[in-house]
């Protein structure tokens, strides 16, 4: 299941919840960010805004050239957050077995589910319906008999339908799409394959496999079978993933040029990276920061932790002492926290000779209680006040537990 | 340069110092080894800035000289070479080895180049029984940490307080502590060894003979037989290693050291834990017995030893190479455990002897 337009949806439906007067999907417009603090980019557009060849990623600015009469609504992650919980409420209804694949993507074990729901097809109708009704968006069930094909179904025509693409329907529904189209092959990929006449799904069905293996490695071996609707991979419950590490960043509306910001910007993505690595039930070995200056020249540094540590304060501290390290005062535009070397934060190899986190963890627990319950500005470090600065920063939305961005079913 | 001796006894002074040699690329003349002849001694050296190992052969010498050869050629040479005598004579930086009738030219470095190891000059130094020091080395060198990242926790400390020697060693998750006495010593020495170079005097101490120290600020060379081994002290504080020391106990077992050696090495066959990238094993002690149920996906083991218990029963995980360890090097039958509870560090001793203490601690889970 996809969301259509998710985050435009989303912010439609609670504009018209709120009793605004227009609904967004049916004009030009778009969620964008704000480009007085430079995060000036499209992040979701309507249907209508497609027409216009606005594509997301690009700047507002080139968006506003095509079509001067777009809507630009700023992001509300909490929202989107918010509405894809609802989503996954209303989804455990009709199956034991869900997979959050990102945002606004699930996949869904219909897999002896019948004898309760009836057939696949006509339960998806349903299901559909209730989303439509009971929060106010619309979604495309795509359904098959893997994963892939259930993805690439659901990816057919939009919005709001319900599509099958079985094995024996891939030659009419699959083939005859452009390359591009097929999970997994990104800008990149489908450069390599226009250049050797790979126009559409059907051509790379049909391509010998050892000959895309010279070109792609095992991955053309991974796209030919896709393009032939071949997948095994087992729809995983999340949190089943393995992470080998998290980090947040942050493009900051201004150019930083004093220790003390660039220390507060580190803060505020501590807060954030900490959140995640607590709430995964971790600690990290292993701290990393980057920074990319005015002049988009990138640089970063780590170090290695001799106690695994999941609070926010230990991740600040190593971060301010890797900043010193790394940076001789130039402009910083965008800087990076990131954590690896994980381990379990309830099972660890303690150390004589180290100051005692007790008290820092009972602090962080109690923050993180107080911010789940109450939202994430409900109590902040003091050290922000006036400084013009968020006190968390970076990741577009701080709990998921799925990644934002894959290329692995 | 030109001097006579047997292959054997070459061979011996190349073994001595070559482990001074650097095993990484810093300066290539410190992947030498110093040949240098004088007062019918050859003396061999080899450094690497901060340990320095030189030792000499009695040997027949018809000219004085000194030469540097590479240390790892030159060792393979002196192994390949057959056993009968040896003459050598050095021509410039160069030397030619004679054996049979046969003849092998190395090319060796700048003698010049070779950096002077410095002597301490110490008046008074300290002297005391080999096998006493080996076994103290032996008993502390396990717990030093192998990661470079803190230095101090890299070496062992060494103090010598009038007629007291301790020698401890801790790489933060447990501690190793040993002491003795050197009678009749009235000196005092306080500094930080490398694990290097203790592994080094354990390797070349023999147990009858007599070692020396003698020591300044940064440096202390250990003298014995025809060996000198000089370092470089590690800088740095050692942490109070005393208040880590658990002064009471909840559990106070006492276990056959052998049998408890065997169960926690068969245990930890099944336990690779991938996040900590080494064995762990978990036991219980309870009703007088230490309890082992440990499984896996491989399999699954229980095992069940007697054991004298006082106190409270308790449930503990370790790494279980803190466990082997130091029930290798205790030599009492028997071994003490002193536990509190399952997170706190649990010591181990030899029975009747409180000379020697280990700690642990747990893993926390």
């Amino acid at each position: 299941m996809d969301v259509n337009s998710a985050y435009l949806s989303w912010e439609a439906a609670y504009r018209l919840q709120q009793g605004a007067s227009l609904d967004l999907r049916t004009v030009p417009s778009a969620v964008g960010g704000n480009p007085e603090t430079r995060r000036g980019i499209i992040l979701a557009k309507s249907i209508p805004a497609k027409k216009y060849k606005i594509q997301t990623g690009e700047t507002l600015f080139s968006a506003k050239q095509k079509c001067p009469d777009l809507i630009i609504v700023s992001p509300n992650y909490d929202l989107y957050r918010q509405c894809s919980e609802y989503l996954k409420r209303i989804l455990t209804a009709y199956s034991p077995l869900i997979q959050q694949f990102s945002v606004d993507e699930f996949f869904l074990d219909f897999s002896g589910m019948e004898k309760l729901w009836g057939d696949p097809l006509s339960t998806a109708y349903q299901l559909k319906e209730t989303i439509k009704e009971e929060l106010g968006f619309t979604v495309n069930i795509g359904i098959s008999s893997n994963k892939l094909l259930a993805k690439m179904g659901s990816e057919l025509e939009k919005p709001d339908k319900v599509h099958t693409l079985f094995p024996e329907e891939i030659p009419t529904k699959m083939w005859p799409l452009p390359v591009e189209e097929l999970f997994g092959v990104g800008r990149a990929t489908s450069q390599k394959l226009r250049d050797r006449g790979i126009k559409t799904i059907g051509d790379l069905a049909q391509e010998d496999p050892t000959y895309l293996k010279r070109f792609l490695k095992s991955y053309g071996i991974l796209l030919w079978n896709y393009a032939n609707g071949r997948d095994n991979s087992p729809i995983i419950e999340n949190k089943a993933i393995p992470i080998k590490g998290l980090g947040n960043s942050t493009t900051i509306p201004f150019d930083v040029d004093d220790r003390r910001t660039a220390q507060l910007v580190l803060l505020s993505l501590a807060e954030t990276v900490g959140m995640r690595l607590r709430r995964n039930g971790f600690c990290a070995g292993l701290v990393s920061v980057s920074i990319k200056t005015s002049d988009f020249l990138y640089f970063s540094h780590q170090k290695k932790l001799y106690l695994p540590v999941d609070c926010t304060s230990a991740i600040h501290a190593t971060a301010c002492a890797l900043l010193d390290e790394l940076w001789h005062g130039q402009p910083l535009r965008h800087m990076g926290l990131r954590v690896s070397d994980l381990c379990a934060s309830d099972f660890f190899q303690p150390s004589f000779f180290e100051q005692s986190l007790e008290k820092q963890k009972r602090i962080d627990k109690a923050i993180d209680s107080i911010r789940l319950k109450y939202g994430a500005g409900a109590v902040f470090r003091s050290a922000f006040l006036h400084s013009g600065l968020k006190p968390l920063s970076g990741g577009v939305i701080e709990f998921e537990e799925y990644p934002m961005m894959t290329s692995i079913l | 340069m030109e001097i006579l001796c047997s292959r054997e006894d070459f061979l011996t002074g190349v073994n001595t110092v070559q482990r001074a040699v650097p095993t990484k690329n810093t300066l290539p003349i410190l992947q030498g080894i110093k040949l240098k002849a004088s007062d019918n001694k050859l003396w061999f050296e080899a450094t690497d800035l901060e340990l320095s190992i030189r030792c000499y052969l009695p040997v027949t010498i018809h000219g004085e000289g000194e030469v540097v050869l590479p240390a790892k050629l030159f060792s393979e040479i002196v192994r390949k070479l057959p056993d009968s005598d040896l003459k050598i004579v050095s021509d410039d930086h160069n030397v030619n080895i004679y054996y049979n009738n046969s003849n092998f030219a190395v090319n060796g470095f700048d003698p010049e180049e070779f950096p002077e190891i410095a002597e301490i000059t110490s008046e008074d130094p300290i002297v005391l029984p080999s096998a006493l020091f080996k076994d103290m080395i032996k008993q502390t060198i396990f717990a030093c940490a192998v990661d470079e990242s803190r230095p101090v926790f890299t070496g062992l400390l060494l103090h010598i307080d009038k007629e007291n020697i301790l020698l401890i060693a801790t790489d933060t998750h447990r501690l190793a502590f040993t002491s003795s006495v050197i009678p009749g010593n009235e000196k005092e020495f306080k500094g930080i060894i490398p694990a290097k170079t203790m592994n080094e005097i354990y390797r070349l101490l023999d147990d009858e003979e007599v070692l020396t120290i003698k020591y300044n600020k940064s440096r202390v060379i250990f003298e014995f037989g025809s060996v000198q081994i000089l370092t470089r002290l590690i800088e740095g504080q050692f942490p109070n290693y005393k208040q880590v020391i658990p002064q009471s106990c909840n559990t106070k077992i006492l276990v056959d050291g052998k049998k408890f050696l065997d169960t926690v090495e068969r245990a930890s066959l099944l336990s690779r834990d991938n996040y900590l990238k080494t064995n762990t094993v978990r036991f219980s002690v309870e009703n007088s017995a230490i309890i082992i149920n440990q499984h896996s996906e491989m399999g699954k083991i229980s095992e069940q030893i007697e054991i004298e218990q006082e106190g409270e029963d308790f449930t503990i995980s370790f790494n279980a190479k803190y466990i082997t360890d130091v029930l290798k090097v205790i030599n009492t039958e028997q071994v003490i455990m002193e536990a509190s509870g399952s997170y706190s560090p649990v010591v181990f001793r030899p029975v009747s002897d409180d000379s020697y203490l280990y700690l642990a601690l747990p893993l926390r889970n």
